[in-house]
């Protein structure tokens, strides 16, 4: 059955029918999430050319790996699982990529990218916030992005990244204390 | 909102004991982030070209992988084709030979390398 606009199905239905080939339902998904996963990606890596790549990224693996997907947890909880894990392993990978080349570490790489082309002249709050994210190490990233961009509970943060509630509340506060010291400047 | 505001919000400690639902979605609406225009029909014309590995972040290592294994058979190729010369002239193979040193006695080594 080939449904013209899903807009008011819920997620398992588009789930269902994605699988049953209906690119539609798929579509509909990507629109539906893509801002989620955008707050997650370029939170975690800025807001660069190599963020819309990631984004593509996690939903051709989440089209891939539908069949997998039981429904126990929430569709979008599983999709930011997806784009954690593909943006902590960019991070790796520039990392050692960029490695070879240089001494800069691929993080200042994305700084110098965010400060000298997408964020040029644009001297706000979104901006500040960003590029004090990318000064933070990504692990504690990661949880800053979740728990304070997303609004996901501690516990859901904790699910999302596979990590203890108390390796995540510990982890906050250390990124918060990193965050603090780098925005006391900016105030 | 001013910048002190989302800063003591997002450098204070967790949101389920001090922090309202609207400083929250206040955080969420200043650090929305979207993908670019069109960004559905990208997804799904990898998906249905095939095309889904390599994306444009990826472009430069493939580039350089490709470039490698063009540089790597063209070598090895080479390596083949003088072994094969060698055996066509000399008829066997040797170390002294490899070295392109089949022809000078040992005596001649020393006199070239030192001199006398």
């Amino acid at each position: 059955m080939v449904i013209s606009s899903y807009r008011e199905s819920g997620d398992d239905i588009l789930v269902k029918a994605t699988l049953e080939g209906d690119q539609n339902a798929f579509r509909e998904i990507v629109s539906r999430y893509r801002k989620m996963v955008a707050r997650t990606v370029k939170g975690m890596l800025g807001d660069t050319v190599y963020s819309e790549d990631i984004g593509q990224e996690v939903f051709i693996k989440l089209y891939h790996s539908l069949q997998e997907f039981r429904g126990e947890a929430k569709l979008s909880t599983y999709i930011q699982k997806i784009a954690v894990n593909l943006t902590l392993n960019e991070i790796k990978r520039r990392k050692r990529f960029f490695s070879m080349f240089t001494h800069k570490g691929s993080d200042e790489l994305y700084e110098y990218d965010v400060a000298d082309d997408d964020y040029a002249g644009k001297n706000d709050v979104r901006e500040l916030v960003s590029k004090a994210l990318m000064q933070i190490d990504p692990k504690f990233r990661s949880i800053v992005v979740m728990r304070m961009l997303q609004g996901y509970s501690t516990k859901e943060t904790s699910e999302i990244l596979s990590l203890p509630v108390g390796t995540v509340l510990s982890r906050l506060s250390r990124a918060q204390e990193q965050l603090r010291e780098i925005l006391k400047n900016q105030r | 909102m001013k910048n002190p505001d989302i800063f003591r919000l997002i450098t204070s400690p967790p949101v389920e004991k001090q922090e309202s639902v609207e400083d929250e979605t206040n955080i969420k609406d200043i650090m929305s982030f979207d993908f670019s225009e069109g960004f559905e029909d990208k997804v799904l014309a990898r998906i249905n070209s095939g095309n889904e590995v390599y994306g444009r972040t990826y472009a430069i290592e493939k580039s350089l992988s490709l470039a490698f294994y063009r540089i790597a058979f063209t070598a090895a190729a080479a390596v083949v084709i003088l072994l094969l010369s060698i055996y066509l002239k000399e008829g066997s193979f040797s170390f002294d030979l490899l070295l392109g040193i089949g022809d000078i006695d040992s005596e001649s080594i020393v006199c070239l390398l030192t001199g006398n």
